[in-house]
């Protein structure tokens, strides 16, 4: 008597299939976490040639985008901030900036930017970028040189 | 207690350096005497517009003063660059060391963030609106690998 | 919370932390400080933004100096001889510290009596009282650079007699004369705004 062949096992893809199904919709329904959003506050100029250390991942990248010789970071700050909360940055010159996390699909963040002189409402706008992006703000004057700001978040 | 020496000590006075029944003799004359209560109104209205006048002058810089741990860490960084040794052989002659200090640091030390470089992951960044009262805003976009750009020109600044 | 994240940890506790390399104790000690700080180096200077310098500057001398800071002594007449050294240095630099000696000015100008004004009595009225204001500051400029810092310190910002012959290493006895030349020259600048 010969033994029944044996049908591919379906219990355990099986299993698997409803692991990943369970995980999607966990992912889906459970309320977005914190987001580290990191600010670099750095100004560029054509004093000297001297590139900040943390910026070196990025030295060859601003130098085909700006024609700045010396890009200096004055401050850095990263901040965990929950889904609606503002954190509020200072910064040279008499600006600051607001940065509010804002409701986003998984894996993403929105942040709610806006950048003030005072009174004056430099800028205002909502940026979308998976989790480790980055995206540059710059132009307001600083002594001899221009602000630059380097905004990530994950 | 005559106008001539009442004058005198008028300041001592205001300063609180007399004694209480020299005080109380200088009140006494000033009740009486409205030229004499005049110069220690002009006296006491120093303090006074001195205090408002500076109040005056830091109000008008108040958001400049709230960032003032930016322009004094950028002091800090600054005389710290300036007082490094600048030959080059002192530089590279600490480069095997620095390499070996970073790998005790990095197995021994939480991260110092603020040392820490920048290793963006992507800057596929979605814009969804700019807007400025006070500013010319331009997107820049120079290529997939580098990053997006908002580039602010102050209205009244060229 | 550790002592120096406590509201009001005493100088002490942010100084040790500083010295221990703790940047946020500083920046702690200096927001304490900064406005204060700001003030006297207006009066001394007579320019908001030359006094934001001498702010920062003092500030960062304070940084790499705080080794030097003698614990049980007081921060603040401390930080302010820097400070006070600094704004007097910046002064003389500047274009408004080429006058003519204090006492040939006074003769020379003239107090024209605006019509009768009232005495501002917040510093937004003052504010708005252009003509008040820079006859103030006309006239603490008049005024030598020590006899400036002395009644600054004193009626600005509320130091002792004590501590300010400290800050600028002189006895009490030049301070209180100082101050009263001072008050006596400023007096004179504000007599022609009388009370409405």
């Amino acid at each position: 008597m010969t033994r029944p062949e044996r049908r591919p096992g379906i219990l355990l893809p099986g299993i698997a299939l409803l692991a990943v199904v369970l995980a999607s919709l966990a992912a889906e329904a459970a309320p977005a976490g914190p987001v580290s959003v990191d600010i670099g506050i750095v100004v560029a100029s054509n004093q000297g040639t001297s590139i900040d250390p943390a910026l070196s991942a990025l030295r060859v990248k601003l130098q085909s985008m700006f024609s700045y010789s010396s890009y200096k970071m004055l401050d850095r700050a990263k901040r965990n901030l929950a889904v609606g909360e503002t954190g509020d940055f200072a910064l040279p010159g008499g600006r600051s900036m607001k940065v509010t996390p804002v409701a986003a699909p998984p894996n993403k963040v929105r942040l709610a930017v806006q950048i003030m002189e005072g009174e004056r409402n430099l800028l205002t706008t909502t940026l979308g970028m998976s989790r480790g992006g980055m995206v540059l703000v710059g132009g307001p004057p600083y002594r001899s040189g221009v602000m630059i700001l380097l905004i990530s978040a994950e | 207690m005559d106008c001539g020496k009442v004058c005198l000590m008028l300041q001592d006075d205001i300063d609180g350096r007399l004694p209480p029944s020299e005080s109380a003799e200088i009140l006494l004359h000033l009740e009486s005497c409205p030229s004499c209560a005049a110069e220690a109104a002009g006296y006491r209205r120093v303090g006074e517009m001195l205090r408002l006048w500076a109040e005056s002058e830091a109000g008008e810089k108040a958001a400049r003063l709230d960032a003032m741990w930016t322009r004094v860490r950028a002091g800090i960084d600054e005389r710290r660059q300036r007082d490094e040794p600048a030959s080059w052989w002192r530089k590279w002659i600490w480069v095997p060391a620095g390499a070996v200090l970073a790998v005790l640091v990095l197995l021994f030390y939480p991260s110092d963030v603020s040392r820490a470089p920048f290793h963006p992951t992507s800057f596929d960044v979605a814009v969804e609106d700019l807007e400025s009262d006070a500013a010319t805003v331009a997107l820049v976009d120079k290529g997939d690998d580098l990053p997006r750009v908002i580039w602010i020109i102050e209205n009244d600044k060229t | 919370m550790n002592e120096k994240e406590k509201p009001g940890a005493p100088d002490e506790a942010l100084i040790r932390a500083a010295l221990d390399g703790d940047d946020q104790a500083f920046r702690l000690l200096m927001e304490r400080y900064r406005n204060r700080a700001f003030h006297v180096a207006l009066g001394i200077t007579g320019d908001p933004d030359d006094a934001l310098d001498v702010v920062q500057e003092a500030f960062v001398k304070a940084y790499y100096n705080l080794k030097d800071f003698r614990f049980g002594a007081n921060f603040y007449t401390w930080f302010y001889r820097l400070l006070v050294n600094q704004a007097i240095d910046r002064w003389r630099k500047s274009s408004r510290s080429q006058t003519v000696p204090l006492d040939e000015k006074w003769l020379s100008e003239e107090v024209s009596a605006p019509d009768s004004v009232m005495y501002p009595r917040t510093p937004e009225e003052l504010a708005q009282n252009r003509q008040l204001s820079a006859a103030i500051s006309r006239a603490i400029d008049d005024l030598p650079e020590y006899h400036r810092a002395v009644i600054i310190l004193r009626e600005v910002d509320g130091m002792a007699y004590e501590e300010i012959s400290k800050v600028l290493h002189c006895s009490v006895g030049t301070v209180m004369s100082r101050l009263h030349y001072a008050r006596a020259k400023l007096k004179e600048a504000l007599k022609g705004f009388r009370e409405g």
